[in-house]
């Protein structure tokens, strides 16, 4: 008798449980609908928590002394810093989101702003204060705008790190090709390769074939479209991707890239940093982590605007600060928010790490433009990324449709393909058929 | 397993008197082997069980990552049996355990019997073959990729001793790949279930072994006439564990052969596909929950087939 | 007389095996504490060999990260798993190697399918259960959902049930009782399988990473793992030589665990009341 009851007990917990952990766990819906919005009062007050990606202990004096600034003009407010390490970080922020649980100002990369963003969880930044607007560099504030959501921006953008182009002068030089004289648009960057191939006899390689990165931006370049006029269908299945896939194909079996690389790039630093490739990661902080942990290379690396075809300038991808849209204390967040990316504190931030400021007076600031003596990589690459900002577009930035998932379905067909067990044309074509499928379905509301 | 409820006073009796032959002496009160099992249910409860029918729940709906769904009935069932990766992954799923288990139950004991003799120094040793259980993903990662890559150690010394023309795609062609990410799985095991194996291990009395050895019986045959029957026990759990991990294993296929599961995703097990599937932007979670059942169900199925063969053994 | 050059030879032989095995299963280690010993100017990527091998990577590492705060987070939580583990999962191991209740091949059944459930699936639930507890930013929520791993209660099991009846049942005759067979004949019995479970426990929580994050926020709380992930990074830099010296350092206190646990694998014969 006593069992029995304990059974039902069970049971009916079991049942109970299962609707409360329906509703905990998303199914009612952890969107925008019950999200209770802040309000604004005018008063900067209250305690707001500043979650960053990774900063300490590299930067801790940095931030430190960010928030001790904004306390001391704010009195009534105080800031809560929890620092994150990179790896995880969006694991959290989605178990946090999920429990309700963000943090009132938020570090937030394209992808985790995009989900937050999409999912009804940031407040509108512009709608709060359409004046800050023009604080920013214009490409990196209409990059917090999402399809579909008209004119809202959803973060304040934080820092930039442009692309730039990194070489191995030496072996560029021992591939017959001349430093001084690097590609600019993709098709010349496969002709480099192809001499590059030729003339190493295996012993290195022009660069990693990692299609995931490549694309879509590759394809961009080459003046491919990648969505419709109405931004709901991928049509980038052209001669011209085609063509791009027949080049990486010919390319691979030539040698000019490591066989690995097709499938994961992470070793790009080791093979750059031990002279096995030529053309490194485009990015000013591989330029700082050579200059560490491969002296000798890096004496003899060269820096260059990034490859850029037809489009003619870069993307600009800038760090974010999202609010939590429901915070409790609006006017602190906000107002933290602005006062973090404000240009004195951006530009001396980038003294510090190898980042751009995203705030237009911050980046004329002239650190930026200062080329030093034209021989130390580190300064160049500075002054290179600089200037390439100044005309960064968001037309060259990965669309927001092209999700990973996306990335992802599309680099399997380019995969068989450059190992040749698939043909170009139909390895285009399927990658656009299955992008597509992909869009359709998180089209769903 | 479960008797019909129409079970007779007869055999009831007969259960209870074949209960009773088992325990023999020893009587206890229904509640005391639940008393010391509380703590592990309690966790198994709260952290196991609970999230479980979260995920069966989920799986029935369309819900997808930060965003809730609706009931979906079996939609993201029947999507999976019609998407042919799912079938890939499962199949290499099954290939994996298939390969994965023997090896894993016979090469740590043989190693722990190395390990087992008490000579000078034998305690660094076991402490060695310890480490690449407690080696970062990310370094071992890099330590196999030297190793494999198309101009890798094993290539470069193959090429030389003409052992191949060609180097071996062990890191580029889907079915290699996997090859070589059992490989590290198997690498990484015997360290670890060495160590299940010396407890176990522990409890063989020498004798035997030396009244064999004086009947003339050789190392290799001592080792299956003597020391294998006494450890089965703890085989069969190595067995157990072996087969549930080599049904998880994604960390071995992600650092060899990259976010894309090897080239066109030809290498992705299981689990690799519902990370896929569940994480980033577009996650779908309804469907990477429906993929974790199925899982499970896969797990269940081979644990009850292990079962039944390690019975039919001990007949 | 013939036996002495056949035992060298053995002898011989099981060292060279030994020393085969040590190359092929040390590697990365090895290679992790040639990356963590090279000095300033070396290029790291360039051969295997330190140059002008140093010790400062090691200095460095301390003086960038709390390490001594973080080592004691992380011990506090493996003091407290290897603890609760040992005990909980010797008793839940203890009841359910022993026969003659009703329930057991049930609750067997439902134990060894939670081994089977995928973490990821289970994680975000979990994780809102701590929350609910109010546990989050503790290190006892991070202990909490690994307190009793149904593996360790599975090797304990195991280990029990090599303990024949007839002994059990002579100790009932003596008149112990359930917990006093428990921890005077039973647990001595299966000392090894306690060391596995000691060792797998510790280095569970050692080792774990992604639980962790989720569960602290404040770093003041950070365990060790947390704190490591913090010395390569998107924004700061990539030092290999760093990142070894870190990794290097979180694994000692694991291998000298090991080192001190392994004599217990060989202690089940002969000392316990049990002889098979």
């Amino acid at each position: 008798m006593t069992r029995s009851n304990a059974t039902r007990t069970a049971v009916a917990t079991l049942v109970a449980g299962t609707f409360l952990s329906v509703s905990a766990c998303g199914l009612g819906g952890s969107g925008a609908a019950d999200v209770r919005e802040g309000r604004k009062t005018g008063e900067v007050l209250g305690e707001i928590t500043f979650r960053t990606l990774q900063l300490k202990p590299k930067f801790t004096a940095y931030v430190q002394g960010v928030i001790d600034a904004f306390e001391k003009k704010y009195p009534g407010a105080k800031v809560r810093w929890e620092d994150v390490p990179g790896d995880g970080y969006n694991e959290k922020l989605v178990a946090d989101a999920q429990a309700g649980a963000l943090p009132d100002v938020v570090n937030l990369s394209t992808d985790s702003f995009q989900l937050l963003g999409d999912r009804g969880l940031l407040a509108d930044v512009a709608g709060l204060d359409p004046e800050v607007a023009k604080e920013y560099v214009p490409g990196a504030w209409e990059q917090f705008k999402l399809p579909g959501k008209g004119q809202g921006v959803y973060a304040y953008p934080w820092y930039v790190t442009p692309e730039i182009l990194t070489y191995n002068r030496e072996l560029f030089e021992k591939s017959g090709l001349d430093p001084a004289q690097p590609p600019t648009t993709v098709e010349q960057f496969f002709d480099y390769a192809d001499k590059i191939a030729a003339a190493s006899g295996g012993r290195y390689s022009a660069f990693m074939a990692d299609p995931k990165g490549r694309l879509p931006g590759d394809w961009q370049k080459m003046g491919v479209p990648i969505l419709n006029g109405t931004q709901d269908r991928f049509v980038f299945d052209t001669p011209k991707a085609v063509e791009w896939v027949e080049r990486m194909k010919d390319l691979y079996a030539k040698g000019a890239m490591p066989k690995e690389s097709l499938l994961k790039s992470d070793d790009i630093n080791q093979l750059y940093g031990g002279g096995k490739l030529v053309f490194g990661p485009g990015s000013p902080g591989f330029v700082k982590d050579i200059k560490q942990n491969a002296p000798q290379i890096y004496a003899g690396t060269r820096v260059a605007g990034a490859v850029t075809g037809k489009l003619g300038h870069i993307g600009i991808y800038a760090q974010s600060l999202g609010i939590k849209k429901d915070t409790k204390h609006l006017d602190a967040a906000t107002e933290f928010a602005k006062w973090v990316t404000n240009g004195p504190n951006q530009v001396e931030f980038s003294k510090n790490a190898t980042i751009y400021p995203s705030n237009a007076q911050g980046l004329a600031d002239p650190r930026f433009a200062d080329r030093g003596d034209g021989t130390d990589a580190e300064t160049v690459a500075r002054a290179v990324g600089a200037q390439q900002l100044a005309t960064a577009a968001l037309d060259a930035n990965t669309p927001v449709q092209w999700t990973n998932q996306v990335g992802d379905a599309v680099v399997r067909e380019m995969q068989k393909a450059i190992q040749g067990e698939q043909d170009p044309k139909t390895a285009v074509h399927k990658a656009q058929e299955a992008a597509n499928q992909l869009l359709a379905k998180s089209a769903r509301t | 397993m479960t008797p019909g409820p129409a079970r007779s006073a007869r055999a009831r009796r007969k259960a209870l008197a074949a209960m009773e032959a088992e325990t023999g002496l020893v009587h206890r009160k229904w509640w005391i082997p639940y008393l010391f099992l509380a703590p592990g249910l309690l966790m198994v409860a709260l952290f196991s069980l609970w999230p479980f029918v979260n995920t069966v729940v989920l799986s029935l709906t369309d819900a997808q990552i930060l965003r809730g769904g609706t009931f979906v009935g079996f939609d993201n069932y029947t999507r999976a049996f019609a998407d042919p990766d799912f079938w890939t992954a499962a199949g290499n799923s099954v290939l994996y355990l298939v390969v994965v288990v023997p090896c894993l139950v016979l090469l740590p004991l043989a190693l722990a019997v190395l390990v087992r003799a008490k000579v000078p120094g034998i305690g660094f040793f076991r402490s060695a073959f310890y480490t690449p259980v407690i080696a970062s993903a990310v370094v071992v990662g890099l330590i196999w990729q030297w190793v494999l890559r198309s101009d890798g150690l094993v290539n470069t010394v193959f090429l030389r001793l003409s052992i191949v023309s060609e180097p071996i795609p062990f890191l580029t062609d889907s079915a290699m790949l996997l090859v070589s990410a059992m490989i590290v799985t198997v690498w990484k095991g015997l360290g670890y279930y060495m160590v299940f194996y010396l407890a176990a291990l522990g409890n063989v009395s020498p004798s035997l072994h030396e009244a064999a050895a004086l009947d003339g019986a050789g190392p290799v045959r001592r080792f299956f006439s003597i020391t294998v029957p006494q450890v089965k026990p703890m085989m069969l759990l190595v067995g157990t564990l072996s087969a549930i991990s080599a049904l998880r294993v994604f960390t071995e296929i992600y650092i060899l052969g990259g976010e894309s599961g090897g080239p066109g995703g030809g290498a992705r097990t299981l689990p690799f596909l519902i990370r896929q599937v569940g994480l980033g932007f577009s996650g779908e979670t309804g469907y990477a929950s429906a993929l974790s059942i199925l899982l499970f169900l896969l797990t269940l199925v081979f644990s009850l087939l292990g079962r039944r063969l390690s019975k039919g053994d001990e007949r | 007389m013939r036996a002495a050059p056949r035992a060298r030879l053995g002898l011989a032989a099981r060292y060279a095996s030994l020393v085969l095995m040590l190359v092929v299963m040390l590697g990365p280690i090895a290679w992790q504490f040639l990356t963590s010993i090279r000095g300033r100017t070396e290029n790291v990527y360039d051969g295997v060999l330190p140059e002008r091998p140093t010790l400062d990577n090691y200095v460095l590492v301390a003086e960038s990260f709390p390490l001594l705060q973080y080592v004691g987070n992380t011990l506090i939580v493996a003091v407290l798993a290897v603890t609760s583990n040992m005990l909980f999962a010797a008793m839940g191991g203890y009841a359910l190697s022993r026969a003659g209740w009703k329930g057991r091949t049930s609750v067997f059944t439902v134990l060894v399918a939670t081994l089977m459930f995928p973490f990821e699936s289970v994680m975000i639930s979990m994780f809102l259960t701590v929350r609910e507890m109010g546990l989050v930013d503790t290190l006892i929520g991070v202990w909490l959902p690994g307190a009793v791993s149904v593996l360790n209660i599975m090797v304990m099991r195991s280990a029990f049930l090599a303990v024949p009846r007839e002994v059990e049942e002579s100790a009932v005759l003596d008149g112990a009782g359930e917990w006093t067979r428990f921890t005077r004949l039973f647990l001595p019995a299966a000392k090894g399988a306690l060391a596995v479970v000691c060792i797998t426990s510790f280095i569970g929580a050692w080792d774990d990473f992604l639980w962790p994050l989720l569960v602290l926020t404040d770093s003041d709380h950070y365990t060790l793992q947390l704190g490591l992930k913090t010395l390569a990074g998107a924004t700061t830099t990539n030092d290999q030589r760093i990142i070894a010296a870190g990794a290097m350092a979180a694994l000692l206190p694991m291998m000298l665990l090991f080192f001190a646990l392994q004599r217990f694998f060989f202690k089940g014969v002969g000392e316990g009341a049990v002889k098979i």
